[in-house]
């Protein structure tokens, strides 16, 4: 078995492990490995085709390839170590790392510090309870845009898509402009999940129906699918008795939601929080184990991509503060309360000198203006008015968040009417 | 001719209505100056930016993702599309490469959205071991 | 006959009742019911009936068309392809009980062909139950399937060594925390003890504790009084062993062919002579029909009208490996309401909460009569039965995978396993429902001795087959290695070195290895089941395209040719191309 001596272990080569270990190399981390299962760089990137990624980084409207290639691009001039096809398949407490791949064998890597970056995986028909049936023809969003964009080959000609978040309004535009015929996104939910641009420019565009408060009950078909089953929800989300029909379809596209992939993370002992999906965290994107952070995806599902380059970097920083063996007294953390309509913020507690920190947090249910506010104990530290806020579109501020209470961050209503 | 357009220049989504009296183009049902600007520019000729991948020979993948240098004419996109499918390259292509100059004449270029090696570059290879 | 008559018309007073019994004790049922389970509870009490054998129902629901397989076609395709294969021993079926049967029967100089409808083995009820190897308590003393079962079971541990797949004997437990409920305790010991279930015991309190370390972990020790403890009970994956035994019939000569639906049986003077198949007619001397659901009518094809099979459907959830086990071994908490659960019709209520030798909980399967063999499809309310009957902590969002297999159950709810006295030649191993996987080394040992009684009567008795073998060994499996273990592994073939399925833990090697067996998966489904690839977690988002390249690259098939579960179930319709974007932008 090989072994290795490392400062610091990236694991995931996606757009949160390359800002991550790009960073660190920038802060100057000497010996920094990034690991990555698939045979390229770009993670999910590599298949995001469509243009609207980093307008908030570089003000620029790239397609996915286009930003993940800027990343790429500088790892290959910044010279940082990078193995490829190469799987984690198990961290431990002390921060070692096994992993494998074709040429070298098992690898025992001791790290002195971990960022992982594992991103996340796609909710499948039986965990949204989808029954009837399993034919061909049910796959994942993430599944049918790798086998169209990558792989170049149509997984079907007559498609049905459940869910209105931008993945599934993203595959209804480039599902209908490679032939296939889109008969309708279906939304649980009563309003849609995706951006309005992509609602106008992937839907309305081609005149594809969006259905709302509407969902697939049953497949369909025994070797193929052949038609699906839709029904109208109550408030309980229940399909309602006597709203169901039939939509002809030979392809069910689900885009119903990611999971933060945190296998490696709780098999190492990582404590979770559950309304994430992904660690407890502090302000330095750290973990409850000391010198293992979090970036991206596995920290929380984001939905823009800069946010995820962002985390990387935040975490980056706290890794090569770590190994300079400056600690920020984490004697005892202050949590970090989502207070009113928010339902939750990243991160999820602080050290007492926490300096300048950046927040990321979602609303519980839409408000058209509200004063997005944090305290630490009754002192108000941040008060900025937004608009528009749904709880698709993640918010992010930052604020000097230093003191000895804890941290509460609410979207007031009140406050902000005049 | 009336349009409804949906605004996308912010989140509040407004519904304008457009409509042409006299050569003149009225927009109603926005609620800032963009939405005005946006109305008109939807009404008039409203643009779209392309994207889409086409044929790549001796590449590690057998698509190559592409993209247009600026928005295109909408009714233009599907005639771009066909003649994009006609299109073969050879790897390696680095991102940014032309792949299409002046696509149907609109002026616009069509050029790679990343880069890609030739599948049996050693460099393949050697990444994985580091 | 009158007395039957009486007894069934006085039962179901508003159906119009048509009986036959011929001298066997098989009766035809024939009339009109107000719906499929009236069908079925006609069935069920008919076949109790003293002096009936068993049941062929014929009674239908108006306006419920009960889907029937047209046969015409199929057996035209056949005839016109003439003789394809001249055999001794044709096996229709390959689930457990044909693979069973065919390895058994390669101990001897026979020519011996496996016909399967489908394009894998175990892909009818072998693949979706859940598991367990029963001691054998629960059947009905006196039954084929109490003596089967029990012997199976003791079969088992050399069929585990022989043919190395993985057999965990975790041992069962029914427990009570009420005094109260030990005349239960007992009726359930009594039985085990009459089947003749090996080391089954009556334990205290104290020693079920230290039995099962769950019952201290989940608090339940203190009240614990009393338990019946099964040692024998076993865990096992259904299709693995069905590939170990038909890898191992293959390496001994035996032969498969898949997608070959048989649509005729072929006779002459009352003694079969071969099958019209999709591929063909094939000659045999024997034929044994292990067809799972669709035995009745083969056994009719072959002129033996004896049984009817009523699907019963089960709908099984598996759930997330990070949702762990409660209890270390298979635990029953013996309740009033369970007692009173099993006091009903016992052959309706299902299985319960278990796990998988991978460590999977599995809940369910439910049980539901219906009238479409080929049904699989799951429900709500089906698998809100099967959530129901385990612990009730255990939340939807654990469910990782929900899947449905129909039991092949005839109305004497036992299994049969007989020569035809109608048919010479002709074999039935028909209604193998549970506890069928648990039976399957007795099933296959019991028709073992029927072909050599069959064919000494003949006067030509059968030779052993001197290079029979009965070992199979299993290839590597990665995620069961230690670290250094696979680093060995990879060394020596650089293939174990790939991971392909990212949440089981399957590499590239396994994947190669599976798709180069002497019994060859087709299919990215055969796949899964022979290398657990797309088995967890993300249900192959991420490994199947490269399962699917691996397919296509090994079989020398395009992309588009890959199959999820065989002929028609194509994955990829077409590569993108010129000419695509017809509905466009506007």
């Amino acid at each position: 078995m090989k072994r290795l001596d490392l400062d610091l272990v990236v694991i995931g080569g996606g757009p949160a492990g390359l800002a991550a270990a790009l960073k660190a190399k920038e802060l100057g981390a000497e010996k920094v490995l990034l690991l990555e299962r698939n045979t390229e760089l770009g993670g999910i990137l590599q298949q995001c085709i469509h243009d609207g990624f980093g307008i908030h980084r570089f003000n620029k409207r790239l397609s996915g390839n286009q930003y993940a290639q800027l990343f790429i691009d500088e790892v290959e001039r910044m010279d940082i170590a990078v193995k490829l096809d190469t799987m984690v398949l198990e961290i431990t407490a002390d921060k070692k790392v096994y992993a494998c791949n074709k040429h070298e064998g098992m690898l025992e890597i001791n790290s002195k510090a971990l960022i992982l970056a594992m991103g996340c995986r796609e909710r499948t028909a039986s965990q949204v309870l989808i029954h009837g049936e399993r034919p061909a023809g049910v796959l994942t969003a993430g599944a049918v845009q790798r086998y169209i964009n990558m792989e170049g080959y149509l997984p079907g000609s007559k498609a049905v898509i459940l869910g209105s978040g931008d993945i599934g309004l993203i595959m209804a535009r480039r599902m209908t402009l490679e032939g296939l015929s889109v008969q309708g996104v279906y939304e649980v939910m009563p309003d849609p999940g995706g951006l309005t641009r992509n609602l106008v420019q992937c839907l309305d565009d081609f005149g594809i129906p969006l259905h709302l408060s509407t969902t697939v009950t049953a497949v369909h078909g025994r070797k193929r699918v052949e038609a699906v089953t839709v029904a109208q929800v109550n408030e309980a989300m229940s399909p309602v008795a006597g709203t169901e029909r039939q939509v002809e379809c030979d392809l069910l596209v689900l885009a119903v939601g990611l999971i933060p992939e945190n296998e490696l993370s709780r098999a190492a002992g990582v404590e979770m929080d559950p309304r994430t999906g992904g660690p407890l965290l502090d302000e330095n994107f750290m973990t409850s184990i000391p010198g293992i952070f979090a970036a991206g995806n596995v920290a929380v599902v984001f939905d823009l991509v800069d946010h995820v380059s962002q985390s990387g970097e935040i975490a980056a920083a706290g890794a090569v503060d770590y190994l300079a063996g400056k600690p920020k007294g984490v004697e005892s953390y202050r949590p970090v309360r989502a207070g009113e309509n928010v339902s939750f913020v990243v991160p999820q507690r602080l050290n007492r000198e926490c300096g300048l920190t950046t927040f990321f947090l979602r609303v519980k249910k839409p408000e058209k203006v509200a004063a997005l506010s944090c305290y630490t104990g009754q002192k108000q530290i941040f008060k900025k008015r937004r608009r528009y806020l749904a709880p698709p579109e993640m918010l992010t501020f930052t604020a000097n968040a230093s003191g000895a209470k804890g941290i509460t961050v609410a979207l007031e209503k009140e406050a902000s009417r005049r | 001719m009336k349009k409804e357009i949906i605004c996308i220049v912010c989140p509040n989504s407004c519904r304008l209505t457009v409509s042409e009296q006299n050569g003149e183009i009225i927009v109603s049902g926005h609620e800032c100056r963009r939405g005005l600007e946006h109305g008109i520019s939807e009404y008039r000729d409203p643009r779209r930016m392309l994207t889409s991948t086409v044929a790549i020979d001796g590449g590690t993948l057998p698509r190559l993702p592409v993209i247009s240098t600026a928005e295109i004419p909408r009714d233009k996109l599907r005639g771009c599309l066909e003649a994009l499918y006609m299109v073969r390259v050879r790897a390696p292509v680095k991102g940014g490469d032309l792949i299409v100059e002046d696509i149907c004449g609109t002026g616009v270029d069509i050029v790679a959205s990343r880069s890609m090696s030739r599948t049996d570059d050693p460099q393949n290879d050697k990444e994985a071991s580091g | 006959m009158k007395k039957i008559k009486n007894t069934l018309q006085k039962a179901f007073p508003e159906i119009e009742l048509s009986l036959q019994l011929d001298g066997r004790g098989i009766l035809t049922l024939a009339g009109e019911c107000t719906d499929w389970q009236q069908v079925v509870a006609v069935g069920h009490r008919a076949a109790k009936l003293p002096g009936v054998k068993n049941v062929v129902n014929e009674l239908r629901v108006p306006g419920l068309a009960v889907p029937e397989k047209d046969y015409g076609p199929l057996r035209s395709r056949g005839l016109k392809r003439g003789v394809v294969a001249d055999v001794d021993l044709l096996i229709i079926g390959a689930g457990i009980s044909g693979c069973a049967v065919a390895r058994e029967l390669a101990k001897y100089r026979l020519d011996i062909l496996v016909v399967e409808m489908t394009d894998d083995v175990a892909t009818g009820a072998t693949k979706a139950n859940n598991g367990n190897i029963h001691p054998g308590q629960a059947e009905k003393p006196g039954t084929l399937k109490a003596r089967l079962n029990v012997e199976g079971n003791r079969l088992y541990s050399r069929w585990a060594k022989e043919l190395d797949f993985t057999l965990q004997r975790c041992g069962a437990m029914g427990f009570i925390t009420s005094t109260l409920l030990w005349p239960a305790l007992l009726h359930g010991y009594r039985r085990a003890v009459k089947n003749g279930v090996d080391g089954v015991q009556l334990v205290g309190g104290r020693k079920a504790v230290a039995l099962e370390p769950g019952l201290e972990r989940c608090g339940l020790a203190p009240q614990v009084k009393g338990a019946m403890w099964l040692p024998s009970m076993g865990l096992v994956e259904p299709y693995q062993v069905t590939v170990a035994l038909a890898e191992n019939a293959a390496d001994n000569g035996v032969r498969f062919w898949f997608n070959c639906t048989v649509a005729d049986i072929l006779t002459e003077k009352g003694i079969v002579t071969g099958a019209v198949t999709t591929e063909g007619i094939i000659r045999a001397r024997t034929i044994i029909n292990c067809a799972g659901v669709h035995a009745d009518e083969i056994s009719a094809m072959a002129g033996d009208r004896c049984f009817t099979i009523h699907p019963r459907k089960g709908v099984i959830a598996i759930l997330d490996k990070a949702q762990k086990p409660k209890f270390d071994r298979l635990c029953e908490h013996i309740t009033l309401k369970t007692v009173k659960q099993s006091l009903q019709k016992s052959h309706t209520k299902g299985g319960g909460m278990c796990y998988t030798p991978e460590k999977n909980i599995l809940m369910g399967p439910s049980a539901l009569e219906i009238p479409d063999k080929e049904d699989l499809s799951t429900s709500a309310e089906e698998l809100a039965y099967a959530m129901g009957r385990g612990d009730e902590t255990i939340d939807y969002s654990k469910i990782i995978r929900i899947f449905a297999g129909n039991r092949p159950a005839d109305y004497s709810e036992d299994f049969i396993i007989e020569m035809s006295p109608v048919t010479g030649g002709f074999i039935n191993v028909s209604a193998i429902q549970s506890p069928g996987l648990a039976a399957a080394p007795a099933i296959a040992k019991r028709v073992e001795q029927i072909v050599v009684e069959a064919a000494a009567e003949s006067g030509a008795p059968l030779e052993k087959n001197p290079r029979w073998n009965p070992i199979r060994r299993r290839k590597p499996e990665f995620r069961h290695l230690s670290r250094r273990e696979q680093d060995a592994l990879i060394q020596r073939d650089p293939r174990y070195g790939r991971i392909i399925c990212r949440c089981e833990t399957v590499t590239e090697g396994e994947i190669l290895e599976a798709i180069r067996s002497p019994v060859p998966p087709a299919s990215v489904d055969a796949i899964k089941r022979r290398t657990r690839a797309g088995m967890g977690r993300c249900q192959g988002g991420f490994c199947q395209p490269r399962v699917l390249e691996l397919l296509a690259k090994e079989r020398g098939e395009r992309w588009t040719e890959v199959t999820l579960k065989g002929e028609g179930s194509n994955i990829l319709l077409r590569p993108n191309r010129p000419g695509a974007g017809k509905r466009g932008a506007r």
